[in-house]
């Protein structure tokens, strides 16, 4: 899952990408409106944040002129701006969520969690394939009781993967969702990713998810998919 | 009396019922007397009348006069006497209590009231000579005698007609006077309508959204002072509510974001630890710290204005300035900036030190972050009739002439994004708090060469 986060301050920018880059996200920061349109346009990220006093140009002008050009990312406001107004303003003005700062960021993690799910028409918390679930409230993957430990980014693989399950998904998409643009992505490292996926599935005897699509992408094998009510 | 309607209603009341009732008195009055002169003036004729039948004939006095003296006949009470006292002529019904003798010297007329079987009446009592035929035979010719004739009207009738007069009089009084209190009454409610309209308008501004009432309709001219007034005070309101809000806002901003920013990196610290990741957030959070510390400390020196009345003395500008400028020259030179003064001798304020040194420097620091690399700082001392006036003036920069007008503001910043965190905006704001502290008057402007300057005026006391 690939974020977007458009903050003015520095250091509210780094350690906000720095834990949702721990949480398995992909993440790109700028620190400016116009920046942000540029990227919120040129990616179909899964989730925006965005600030409101931004510098060049302000955070209500950039979500405008995203939805007016039809962007379809969910977007999340964070702003020290707390009164009513401001954010019926927000909300009004195209955004799916509003957060005040000060703000926990556990409670950031949950919108994020929950703002990726509804963008992509779930309710639940979890999904079971073949007996592998995935719990997005905890950001584990578990065979029969079994977590299987992941790396981040190929956490963040089998995620998108499941979450897009029956769907073919092209080398380029798990690219895009799955890492930042400030990381060098190698020929094979989607490839790479992918078998390192299947070693640890292997090695907890679960079933192998993942089937190639020659000249295509990756696909989640749907037989017996199904999703199990919020935890 | 509280009531405005009614004070109105009360007032217009009595004046009404004293006016009418005066007016009604002196009509009554009026008519009676009018009355009562027609029924004299008509006794004085009938007495007339009957004095013309009052004859001498051979010596005699006779009334000439044959039918009925009574007083259904004549419709009167008549009496006719000579100089003896012996009647000529008396009507039946003569009152005895009248019959005086009478002092018959030279002609008169003389009314009187009198009353007859207990009844009111009028009496004119004439003195005159008897008339003479003038065929009378010489040998009876004698002077004309002096007759006394009296005629007595009863007055009932008039008196009745009077009281008729003064009913009506007091009836139409009533009438006018009910009528007309009635006509107040709804007039006033009226005329006071205006006020209820502005009552509920006033009642309808919200505390939240202060706006000028529209007045629709618009009041009479006569309110029309008051409900100016009242959308003044609300204007004057709404712009202090829209500052409150507006540096609200900018606090909120200011105080939240590195709060957040603190939250943000020790959550993130402490849910994945990370031995490295835990240093850099604890100087990160040291630095936050001081940045808020920074904040706060700006916002209680703009709170106290920082003078001391007993440390108040002249200051010799020229010092002060060259002190800072000396300060910041090194800055300045990193940013390439040229700075230069000037200054009339012994030009100084009277001040606390500590004031007019903060202002200096947080106008020289202002300057120095804002003004374009290459660009110059100039400060000039003057004085002019009375007035020592520092100006100081940087550019080029990147404002608006718009935006001086925000200068003071709190928490204001050319970068609306207030992303730049070594200013927090309220240098400005401290200077303008403890110039007014020391009785200077303030000036900002952005001239059209995209300089910034700002006029501080101290008149010698």
């Amino acid at each position: 899952m690939r974020i977007l986060i458009v903050e003015d301050s520095q250091r509210l920018r780094d350690s906000l990408s720095d834990g949702l880059r721990s949480a398995g996200y992909a993440v790109d920061a700028v620190g400016d409106g116009r920046q942000g349109l540029i990227y919120a346009r040129a990616t179909d990220y899964d989730l925006i944040i965005l600030d409101m006093m931004l510098p060049v140009m302000d955070g209500l002008t950039v979500l405008n002129e995203y939805r007016s050009a039809h962007g379809q990312s969910p977007v999340l406001i964070l702003s020290a701006r707390d009164r009513v107004e401001h954010r019926v303003e927000g909300l009004r003005g195209g955004a799916d969520d509003y957060l005040v700062k000060p703000f926990d960021f556990d409670e950031l993690l949950a919108r994020v969690e929950a703002l990726c799910r509804r963008a992509k028409g779930r309710e639940a918390n979890t999904i079971e394939i073949r007996g592998v679930t995935l719990d997005l409230a905890s950001q584990t993957i578990r065979y029969e009781d079994e977590e299987l430990v992941l790396a981040p980014r190929e956490f963040s693989m089998l995620r998108y993967l499941m979450i897009n399950a029956g769907r073919t998904i092209s080398r380029m998409e798990l690219e895009e969702h799955v890492y930042d643009s400030n990381r060098q992505v190698w020929s094979n490292a989607v490839d790479s990713s992918i078998a390192a996926i299947r070693r640890v599935l292997r090695e907890a005897r679960a079933p192998n998810l993942i089937r190639t699509r020659r000249g295509m992408g990756y696909q989640i094998d749907t037989e017996q998919l199904k999703e199990s009510a919020p935890r | 009396m509280k009531s405005i309607s009614r004070t109105l209603l009360t007032l217009i009341a009595v004046g009404l019922i004293v006016t009418v009732s005066l007016a009604g008195i002196a009509t009554y009055l009026s008519a009676a007397r009018s009355l009562r002169d027609q029924l004299d003036e008509h006794l004085v004729e009938r007495a007339e009348t009957f004095a013309e039948l009052v004859v001498q004939e051979r010596g005699h006095v006779q009334f000439d006069f044959d039918g009925d003296l009574d007083e259904d006949t004549i419709g009167a009470l008549l009496d006719v006497v000579d100089v003896t006292g012996d009647f000529v002529a008396r009507s039946p019904a003569w009152p005895e209590t009248m019959g005086t003798r009478p002092v018959l010297v030279g002609s008169s007329t003389r009314l009187s009231s009198v009353t007859v079987d207990g009844e009111p009446a009028r009496m004119v009592t004439m003195t005159h000579e008897a008339s003479i035929d003038p065929d009378e035979p010489q040998v009876w010719a004698a002077p004309p005698a002096m007759v006394q004739t009296r005629v007595i009207v009863r007055t009932a009738s008039v008196d009745e007609t009077i009281a008729s007069v003064g009913q009506s009089l007091l009836l139409g009084g009533v009438i006018a006077v009910v009528g007309s209190l009635l006509c107040v009454w709804f007039g006033v409610r009226r005329g006071l309508t205006p006020l209820s309209r502005v009552r509920d308008g006033l009642a309808s501004v919200d505390a939240q959204r202060i706006e000028p009432i529209e007045w629709s309709p618009e009041p009479p001219i006569e309110l029309r002072p008051i409900t100016a007034a009242v959308n003044d005070v609300l204007r004057r309101l709404k712009h202090a509510m829209e500052r409150e809000r507006r540096f609200t806002d900018a606090a909120a901003h200011e105080l939240r974001t590195p709060i957040a920013e603190l939250r943000s990196l020790t959550d993130v610290a402490s849910k994945w630890p990370d031995g490295e990741r835990q240093r850099a957030a604890i100087a990160e959070a040291q630095s936050i710290a001081k940045e808020m510390e920074a904040i706060v400390e700006c916002l209680l020196d703009a709170a106290r204005g920082q003078t001391n009345e007993e440390s108040v003395e002249p200051v010799a500008l020229g010092l002060v300035v060259e002190k800072e400028l000396s300060r910041a020259s090194a800055r300045a030179e990193a940013r390439g900036l040229s700075l230069g003064m000037s200054c009339v001798n012994g030009a100084s304020w009277t001040a606390p030190l500590a004031a007019v040194e903060r202002i200096v420097r947080n106008l020289v620091d202002n300057s120095i972050e804002y003004t374009c690399p290459g660009g110059s700082i100039e400060v000039d001392i003057t004085e002019q009739r009375g007035r020592t006036t520092m100006r100081i003036q940087n550019g080029p920069v990147s404002l608006s002439p718009e935006d001086a007008a925000s200068a003071f503001e709190p928490f204001w910043r050319s970068d609306k994004s207030r992303e730049s965190r070594s200013h927090v905006g309220m240098g400005l704001t401290i200077v303008d708090t403890l110039a007014r502290s020391i009785g200077v008057e303030r000036e900002v402007e952005v001239t059209p060469e995209q300089a910034f300057r700002v006029t501080l005026m101290q008149s010698r006391h």
